[in-house]
């Protein structure tokens, strides 16, 4: 179990590593969209645009459906929070580190001042 | 796939109430970061420095149980005191070769720190074995600290 979710959290870092994909997930995240509207604002071809949707599916970022005839994409949040889970653990590590150098400064401060 | 593409960004600020020369002689003095790195109430750590362009640090992070909790290492990539630190940093399935850029500014309580930490993709991809390792093992514990 615990590796199956390495191995999305991963997934989840690839697909956020793209500057065009993480555009597309704004504009996903904003309205569904069909694969058109997605690619309207980028200069790129459409296998290539095809290609970043099939990344960010398989990082369960984005998930597609039918409306009518037309398939669109929507946004899928929770992989999100694993990616960022990943940031806040680092976070809180150098949030600590930096928390002990504050105080070792401090006590540094004090002695060198009774000392002298 | 470009290999330098940034992953993660992190970035800290902290004002510290020492002079900038302190702070630099503490993020780099062996001694002195054995003893805020993972020395307070967590446990205990030992640290070895080769304060030079591509000289070897290694912080050792050890529970007050003896076990070694982490043990973060790396290569200086830029020394310009006091004001500028740059160094490679590792931890064995935590992330790898990933970049920490620390600046130092002076401030009305004395020191500025922007601590800045790139993750490049390959960083935490192909890494993630030791992850909860190291994270979970610190987080666990500072967690049975807490009243």
């Amino acid at each position: 179990m615990v590796n199956l979710e390495e191995d999305s959290t991963n997934r989840v870092f690839k697909a956020l590593s793209d500057s065009t994909r993480r555009k597309i997930l704004q504009h996903i995240s904003r309205e569904d969209a069909t694969v058109t509207e997605i690619a309207r604002p980028f200069d790129v071809s459409g296998p290539a645009i095809s290609k970043h949707l099939k990344i960010l599916e398989e990082a369960r970022l984005i998930t597609r459906f039918k409306n009518g005839t037309t398939r669109r994409f929507k946004l899928n949040t929770e992989p999100l929070s694993e990616a960022q889970l990943v940031i806040q653990r680092l976070t809180s590590f150098w949030m600590t580190r930096l928390a002990h150098l504050d105080t070792f400064l401090e006590n540094e401060t004090k002695s060198s001042k009774n000392n002298g | 796939m470009d290999k330098s593409k940034t992953l993660s960004l992190l970035e800290i600020e902290r004002e510290l109430s020492a002079s900038r020369e302190a702070v630099f002689s503490a993020l780099t003095q062996p001694e002195k970061m054995s003893q805020w790195f993972f020395g307070m109430d967590d446990g205990y750590s030992e640290a070895e420095v080769d304060l030079r362009i591509g000289g070897k640090y290694t912080v050792r992070m050890y529970l007050p149980n003896k076990e070694l909790a982490c043990a973060p290492h790396g290569e200086y990539l830029e020394i310009d005191p006091p004001q500028k630190l740059v160094f490679t940093w590792t931890a064995e399935g935590f992330v790898e070769h990933s970049v920490v850029t620390i600046t130092l500014k002076e401030s009305e309580k004395g020191t500025l720190l922007h601590l800045r930490h790139e993750l490049p993709e390959e960083a935490v991809a192909e890494h993630r074995q030791g992850w909860i390792a190291c994270s979970e093992r610190l987080e666990a514990f500072t967690q049975s600290q807490q009243p």
